[in-house]
């Protein structure tokens, strides 16, 4: 069954739908780092606030 | 075959490929490009101010607020305040220094610059509960070869050292210099790295943890890009401290430096009765483990704690950075030290002698309030109204002079 973005593509024509699947791809990959960029900042972080810890 | 099977074929479910929009070379370019853009623009962002109206380290630029400002941030906002030319006086310590109960516009670093002028550049990277070696200690030794003539202005309790790593909640920016190598490569500091994580449970994977977050932090800079877009655009993370979901999200740039005036609450109510017990506790438990009766009657420094305290002020930093350190011995107002007993009393008094005479004889300069600093100074036990301030201000100026003459900074004087 196809998503509601597979459908729109192949009622491209041939090279627009090949731009349209790179465009697509590209857009996912820079999601993706974004989600790790932002990830790997938060996982550095402590769970708590320093005001919360016994020192 | 039975009739039962010979009617009911089940047809072979499709296998779900990928999307058929999906190329995985594509997916791929976008990703790594899209790393390599993020890590530049954080690697970009470390090297700018972004920070234009910074005033202190004020909550919401702070780890109270889950906002751990990096030293190539903080080091940027010394850069864009301070020329090269200038003598750099980089304030450090805990909320006495950071000014806690002084508004901005009278804060008493503000007074200091007026009084050293143009020749010398006062910043304060004071953090609201830091010690003497976080934060400011950290950038002034980052900053060492970029601003040679520089001056580390920080406070400690009486008898108290300074952690050659920091303390907790700000020894995340010692780990940052230590692994980038920004720091002096210093022997007894390093050993206290060393004992620090032999001292831990699972000490390879803490220092993994540790060192391994720094080293992915320089690859990909994602510390100085995120606090970029928490001060500019939107803050990510919720936290008790800002209640409204405003607050909790809007950009950090957005908060203003609004602390409170010591001044404007009576004396009564700053120190309400119900407290003084308290608080004379407190007062008496600073010096109260370390020192024991000497013949004569009086008090002596315990040699137990005399050696423990030098140990760890002669590891914090190498002897250059300490001659160019200036660390004020911070009193309790005297409202609570008159509630001591004698005996209490008179070792209290002794204790910021002795205090001063160690720092000094590890080669820091030292020096503690001066006597014109009265109970109505204080907007509590600890933090000093705007008129303490001032006072404060007024005599640290001639230490930080007398340190610069003394380290060459500033021309001879012809008579």
């Amino acid at each position: 069954m196809k998503s509601r973005v597979a459908s729109v593509v192949s009622r491209l024509p041939g090279p627009l739908a090949t731009a349209a699947c790179h465009a697509l791809s590209l857009g996912a990959g820079l999601i993706a780092a974004l989600i790790l960029h932002y990830v790997c900042y938060r996982i550095g972080l402590p769970g708590k606030p320093f005001i919360y810890v016994a020192f | 075959m039975s009739e039962s099977s010979a009617l009911y074929q089940p047809k072979p479910l499709p296998i779900r490929a990928r999307p058929m929009w999906f190329r995985a070379k594509t997916f791929l370019a976008g990703f790594v490009g899209g790393m390599a853009v993020l890590s530049a623009l954080g690697y970009w962002m470390g090297r700018h101010n972004w920070h234009p109206g910074y005033t202190r380290l004020i909550p919401a630029i702070s780890p109270e607020t889950f906002y751990y400002p990096t030293v190539a941030e903080m080091s940027a906002i010394v850069r864009a305040r301070c020329r090269p030319g200038q003598v750099l006086v980089i304030i450090g310590g805990n909320s006495i220094l950071y000014g806690s109960g002084q508004p901005y516009a009278e804060l008493w670093s503000r007074h200091l610059q007026h009084l050293l002028g143009d020749r010398f550049c006062v910043v304060n990277l004071a953090f609201r509960g830091g010690g003497a070696t976080d934060g400011a200690a950290v950038v002034a030794e980052v900053l060492r070869k970029e601003f040679p003539h520089q001056i580390l202005v920080a406070n400690i309790g009486t008898v108290q050292p300074v952690s050659p790593i920091g303390t907790a909640p700000f020894r995340f920016m010692f780990w940052e210099a230590y692994y980038k190598g920004e720091l002096e490569d210093y022997g007894p500091r390093n050993t206290f790295v060393k004992q620090y994580f032999d001292a831990r449970k699972d000490r390879l994977a803490d220092w993994f943890e540790t060192a391994g977050r720094v080293w992915l932090d320089r690859a990909l800079h994602f510390r100085d890009f995120w606090n970029w877009v928490a001060m500019r655009w939107f803050f990510t993370i919720p936290d008790k401290y800002y209640p409204s979901f405003r607050g909790q999200f809007q950009a950090r740039c957005k908060f203003k430096d609004d602390e409170i005036n010591f001044e404007d609450i009576p004396f009564d109510q700053r120190f309400p009765p119900n407290t003084i017990a308290l608080e004379t506790e407190i007062t008496k438990g600073f010096t109260q483990s370390h020192y024991e009766r000497a013949a004569d009657g009086g008090w002596k420094m315990r040699p137990d704690m005399r050696r423990q305290i030098k140990s760890f002020i002669d590891a914090a930093m190498p002897a250059p950075l300490r001659r160019r350190t200036l660390i004020i011995v911070s009193k309790n107002s005297p409202l609570y030290v008159e509630h001591l007993s004698p005996a209490d009393r008179q070792r209290d008094a002794q204790s910021y002698g002795d205090t001063i005479a160690l720092y000094r004889a590890s080669d820091y300069h030292a020096m503690t309030y001066p006597d014109d600093i009265t109970k109505d100074d204080y907007g509590d036990r600890a933090h000093l109204t705007l008129t303490g301030g001032r006072k404060l201000a007024d005599a640290v100026a001639p230490h930080i002079r007398a340190i610069a003459e003394e380290l060459g900074y500033l021309p001879p004087v012809h008579p």
